[in-house]
């Protein structure tokens, strides 16, 4: 849809106009409204007849017609006859004007003197040859034959980064972080499944951890929030590509997972998965490179449970989880550099960003060591509840010393189990 | 083959469009055109069909084509598809009513022979500076009142207007002289220096090289030029390409393009440049014509299809042929029929199995069509 920016939608012009393209979408046509011409005053539905008004001030037309005439005239150069063109061109090619009188727009022409004069006598000034190439074009193809290719060269490519982007982020890193270091060369190269961790203080979990998960992801970027153990001197392993170290003012789970996530766009990959160290894919759950192909979705829920007491057993009545098992966005398909947004603090949000094509990865499965021992919960619990000062989650209970939840055994959670689970929480 | 070609409309512009189509037909070698229907292996009837024509294809089962101009259509919306094989839709004014019998019809561009004739190459005659004939019928002469003005301006020159419109007379200027030249068009065209207005008064200019300018029906045309005027010959000149009817007409626009052609009466040779479009116009033609003829002979029952111009509904226990579009009932289906036009459907290969004869009624009525009719 095409409107000028001094105008006002008094009805959803939007709505009402691209609705015509499902009513009539055997008849190609294009879709217009009208508009008034008003100063400061309040224009609405009941007092728009008042005004002055013309049909146009919006146009809505299909892509594919539209590159048909090959666009707007680019040989009007002055503002004015540009639309008047293209839909006399749009008509020459016999996709035909459809009018919406409740699709109305309010022109503004506030301190616009020239505006003011020149919408009572439209065109009153314009000479014959302006007029014929506005209203009566001769081709209802317009510009050269090599319209439309101006941006065909490629100049960056971002889902194939070049090895400069290595630079790049040493750049980001030398004013971001009190420490970095790249340990392998990533540029030029694709990572097709990319883990993003963040530590603090894992000292006794890191080796451990990136053992285990460089044999399930191509590449990892690790973020230490400021431990002051060794974990960020710890951090080592063949599939880490870069790691960085940043100054920890509080704990700010949001900004640490957005800052992962500008990193990850440094690096060409097309899933990006978030584990913490104290999570860990299950072995027989573990077919992230099953989701690399298609695009059906771009945000992954990922089955997670909380193992408690034992590492074969799980919090069967852990808060809003079916059967003990919880959905956590965890995995994203690269489709650009994104960010996770949350209006519920800094501690509990999605833990990726949600896209809009979101789907549950029944084929993994998440296991959270975090609440393993009771001296566990209770460090978590103590943790939580000196930083959520915001009052982010109502309790945390559910942790305390005191919980004595009924427990289940990992080994008997199914792939078809799974399978049910997500089946049941999408027809919810 | 042997073609009976008659025009069976009084008026003009069929006149017009037999004289044509008769240049056409003329100068394939592979057709004879013949007076008399009973004899022919083919009707072409520029007008709807006349009693002789029915009776014919009664008796003789010969293939029936029409000529029917788009701005007619609602005098024909109802076609018995048992009598009349094929209608061509000449665009004349393509109003925006659908034909029901998509299957057996299609438009065309009007047919038109640029030929000079022999005597027509040196005609100097030209008693008219313009010849003004903006040919409209649902806006009756609104493309000529909104250029009179201009026209009254112009009193150094000889206008020749046609209308029908007695009250023009009173508002013009004694320089123009207006008559009903619709029925005359051509000669009208060769007695004047230029033309204005549309449809076949365009036509005619070309053919006469004559320069013009358009506008009619659809508002202001202007002088088309080689890039423009296959566009303009498909919407017969009828005013703005692609434009809306009773469409916007700048007098000050007009009256700059008959200062410039008076200026410079070069005339470009549009027939020439139509040449090409017109050889395309003409081959569709005979190419259908042909296809018809050879299908009345042979009826080969694995080619038919059904038509679906038509579809079958269900109700009060028995089956019905509606039109798709119209859904007008055409008439109630036997339990035979539909057997048989299931297997049409469904492309079942027991369709070639049934009777001859069942089939050959189903084709007759049109039910079922030969696969490659269009």
């Amino acid at each position: 849809m095409v409107c000028s920016p001094e105008s006002e939608m008094v009805t959803d012009v939007i709505a009402i106009l691209r609705k015509s393209f499902d009513d009539y979408s055997d008849c190609p046509h294009y879709a217009i409204g009208r508009v008034c011409f008003a100063d400061e005053e309040e224009v609405n539905e009941a007092n728009f007849n008042q005004y002055q008004s013309i049909p146009f001030g919006s146009i809505m037309f299909e892509k594919r017609h539209a590159e048909q005439i090959h666009g707007y005239d680019e040989t009007l150069s002055k503002w004015g006859g540009d639309d008047n063109n293209f839909r006399s061109r749009l008509d020459m090619i016999g996709v035909k004007e459809l009018y919406f009188n409740e699709a109305m727009m309010a022109h503004r022409d506030i301190d616009n003197q020239e505006g003011k004069v020149r919408r009572g006598k439209p065109f009153e000034k314009t000479p014959n040859d302006l007029l014929r190439h506005f209203f009566f074009p001769e081709k209802a193809i317009a510009n050269d034959k090599n319209w439309g290719t101006d941006f065909d060269k490629l100049v960056y490519d971002w889902q194939n980064k070049p090895a400069s982007s290595e630079k790049q982020l040493k750049k980001f890193c030398a004013n971001k972080f009190t420490d970095y270091s790249l340990v392998n060369h990533f540029g030029g190269k694709t990572f097709p499944v990319l883990l993003l961790v963040q530590s603090y203080n894992e000292s006794h979990r890191i080796g451990q951890f990136l053992e285990k998960a460089s044999h399930m992801f191509d590449g990892i970027v690790l973020l230490d929030d400021g431990s002051t153990d060794n974990t960020y001197e710890l951090a080592q392993c063949d599939k880490l590509l870069f790691k960085c170290k940043k100054c920890r003012t509080e704990f700010n789970d949001l900004q640490n997972r957005n800052l992962l996530l500008d990193l990850a766009s440094f690096v060409n990959h097309k899933i990006a998965f978030f584990l913490d160290v104290d999570e860990m894919l299950d072995e027989r759950f573990c077919e992230v490179y099953h989701y690399l192909e298609g695009d059906e979705a771009d945000a992954y829920l990922v089955p997670y449970i909380h193992l408690w007491d034992t590492p074969g057993t799980f919090n069967y009545q852990y808060p809003s989880s079916i059967d003990g098992v919880c959905f956590r966005y965890k995995m994203i398909r690269n489709i650009g550099h994104a960010q996770i947004f949350s209006n519920r603090g800094r501690l509990h949000f999605h833990q990726a960003p949600t896209l809009a094509k979101s789907a549950i990865a029944d084929r993994l499965l998440i296991l959270h060591y975090g609440f393993l021992s009771s001296e566990d919960r209770k460090a978590k619990y103590e943790f939580y509840m000196a930083e959520d000062t915001e009052g982010c989650q109502s309790s945390y209970e559910h942790f305390c010393e005191k919980a004595t939840p009924l427990l289940n055994n990992v080994a008997e959670i199914t792939a078809q189990q799974l399978h049910q689970l997500s089946l049941k929480l999408i027809s919810k | 083959m042997k073609i009976y070609l008659t025009a069976t409309c009084a008026q003009a512009k069929y006149s017009i469009l037999y004289e044509n189509l008769y240049q056409i037909f003329s100068k394939e070698n592979a057709f004879e055109i013949i007076d008399v229907c009973y004899d022919a292996d083919c009707v072409v009837s520029v007008g709807d069909i006349t009693n002789e024509i029915i009776d014919c294809k009664q008796k003789n089962k010969i293939a029936v084509i029409r000529f029917l101009f788009r701005s007619d259509i609602s005098q024909y919306f109802y076609t018995d598809v048992t009598l009349v094989d094929y209608t061509f839709w000449v665009c004349d004014l393509d109003i925006n009513i659908l034909c029901p019998y998509q299957q057996m019809s299609e438009k065309i561009a009007v047919p038109f022979d640029f030929t000079l004739a022999e005597r027509e190459k040196n005609d100097n005659a030209k008693d008219f500076d313009i010849y003004v004939n903006t040919g409209e019928f649902l806006y009756a002469d609104s493309a000529l009142f909104k250029i009179l003005r201009t026209l009254n301006r112009l009193t150094q020159l000889k206008i020749d207007v046609c209308s029908t419109n007695e009250s023009i007379k009173h508002l013009a200027n004694a320089n123009i002289c207006i008559t009903d030249s619709s029925n005359d068009i051509e000669s009208h065209v060769r007695q004047a220096k230029m033309v204005i207005g549309s449809g076949y008064a365009v036509l005619f200019a070309i053919k006469h090289h004559k320069p013009f300018i358009v506008l009619g029906e659809r508002g202001y045309g202007g002088i088309p030029t080689p890039n423009n005027i296959v566009q303009f010959y498909n919407e017969f000149f009828q005013g703005t390409i692609g434009g809306r009817l009773d469409g916007p007409l700048p007098e000050n626009l007009v009256y700059e393009d008959i200062v410039n052609i008076l200026n410079n009466m070069n005339t470009i040779d549009f027939a020439s440049t139509l040449s090409g479009y017109m050889l395309k116009i003409k081959n569709r033609i005979i190419e259908q014509l042909n296809f018809l003829m050879l299908q009345s002979q042979i009826a080969d029952v694995c080619k038919l299809r059904f038509n679906t111009d038509y579809t079958i509904l269900q109700g009060n226990g028995n089956c019905w042929l509606l039109n798709r579009f119209t859904h007008f009932i055409e008439r109630k289906l036997n339990p035979d029929e539909l057997e048989v036009l299931k297997g049409y459907i469904s492309a079942r290969r027991e369709v070639c199995t049934f009777t001859q004869k069942r089939i050959e009624k189903l084709q007759q009525d049109r039910i079922l069509i030969t696969n490659n009719m269009l």
